[in-house]
């Protein structure tokens, strides 16, 4: 049953000041008005002191705000209140990086985190590196080889999952369940 | 005569109309009414589980394929499992689609067992089938194919990624995260939260800080639970064909 969430209509440009977007055909680029305009005047004030280093922007949610499942199997990204990024490379290079690559940029990406986090309508930012520390930081839970005993690579090493405030009750926890 | 009969019937039909959609709408009141209470109220359930399924017995040409997939995966077969790859396969979030990231990031030049173990244990977990794009599809484990089911049933206001589900029956929930410590309680397929806990590092034990949906906090053995989030993997038959699309850990 579709139970469309009428305040996810905002639609998120492809670039603008201090950011660019990189997931393909299939992203998912709405978000609660408030998410859109607030991310949109960051990046804005990003690029003042990053002009080389605009922030790559992923999934947001589908149109309406249900739950898209068959993209993102654990979280859905429902509600219009999520935005992927990726973390700061060390090489202005526009593409993916993680926590444990050579082209990653802890600095930059701190830089970020604490930007981001500074906004208050950001709730959380989910991220692994256990080498930034804010308080809006929450770290998936480390699993390790049995064999090995090395971590095993997690789904935010590559990206932080950022989680905007609500404006509009928008349920998270949808009936629409999709596909 | 004709007219007031025809004005009774109609009258009749009505009411009996009305009749129904009231009863239906009771009905559905009903039947939603501790989904709604939680809402309203905010509080959560005291236990959510998610039951192990495997639907891939309904389809005998899935069955086959799957035998013939596990076959490979003990004989570490790579001819096989590449000749069942989807040429736009889905490797993970930010990844490029399709074989040549596949192979890059499974090193199977390498001799690597990582391939082997993911899909050994994928394909040991049940899943279900879906349609997607107007493609029957198949995707395992359970866990991650059925975690829509139980995102609707959480807290509201959770984030799904803060929760995992139990895998396996009477699992010991420690008080210590060691196998000597007391056990306070045993889970059996629970859907847990996963308390924060500091970066681990190196060879660091292999427990779990978790709670019960009704605020039971413990230890268990990371063998024992697992995330929507880890890899899952899913099939789409094309043509007489079965075809792997996705062999992802996505969040």
């Amino acid at each position: 049953m579709y139970d469309p969430c009428s305040a996810v209509n905002a639609e998120m440009d492809s670039s603008g000041d201090g950011f660019y977007t990189y997931e393909d055909a299939g992203w998912l680029k709405y978000a609660q008005a408030h998410v859109v305009a607030g991310f949109e005047q960051f990046a804005s004030d990003w690029n003042l002191g990053h002009p080389n280093n605009p922030i790559g922007v992923g999934d947001l949610s589908q149109f309406g705000g249900a739950a898209n499942f068959a993209r993102h199997p654990g979280a859905g990204h429902p509600g219009g209140v999520i935005i992927d990024m990726r973390p700061m490379r060390n090489d202005n290079v526009q593409a993916g990086t993680n926590f444990n690559d050579a082209t990653y940029s802890r600095n930059l990406t701190a830089e970020l985190i604490r930007g981001l986090s500074g906004l208050a309508d950001v709730v959380s930012i989910r991220f692994n590196d256990p080498n930034i520390h804010d308080p809006k930081i929450v770290r998936d839970a480390d699993r390790f080889d049995p064999r090995t005993h090395r971590r095993l690579r997690a789904v935010h090493d590559n990206h932080l999952h950022v989680t905007f405030r609500r404006a509009t009750p928008c349920p998270v926890n949808l009936n629409n369940i999709h596909p | 005569m004709i007219r007031q009969a025809l004005r009774f019937i109609v009258v009749i039909a009505l009411l009996l109309q009305l009749g129904c959609q009231t009863s239906q709408s009771a009905n559905s009141e009903t039947r939603k009414e501790p989904r709604l209470g939680n809402e309203t109220k905010g509080v959560a359930a005291e236990s959510v589980k998610l039951l192990p399924v495997d639907e891939g017995s309904q389809d005998s040409s899935f069955v086959a394929f799957r035998n013939r997939l596990l076959t490979a995966v003990k004989t570490h077969d790579v001819a096989f499992v590449l000749s069942s790859l989807d040429q736009n396969i889905v490797n993970g979030s930010d990844a490029e689609h399709g074989l040549r990231e596949f192979k890059n990031q499974w090193q199977l030049d390498l001799g690597e067992e990582r391939l082997w173990e993911t899909l050994a244990t994928i394909l040991g977990m049940g899943g279900s089938f879906r349609v997607s794009e107007g493609h029957k599809e198949f995707c395992a484990p359970y866990v991650t194919s059925k975690w829509p089911t139980v995102v609707s049933q959480l807290p509201q206001g959770a984030d799904p990624l803060d929760y995992q589900v139990i895998i396996d029956r009477d699992v010991a929930l420690k008080a210590e995260p060691n196998s000597n410590a007391p056990t306070a309680a045993t889970l059996t397929y629970d859907v847990v939260r996963v308390v924060p806990a500091p970066p681990k590092s190196g060879n660091s034990s292999s427990w779990m800080k978790i709670a019960t949906l009704a605020g039971q906090e413990g230890f268990v053995s990371d063998k024992y639970i697992r995330s929507a989030t880890d890899y899952h993997a899913c099939f789409k038959r094309v043509g007489r064909k079965w075809l792997m699309t996705e062999l992802a850990a996505l969040e």
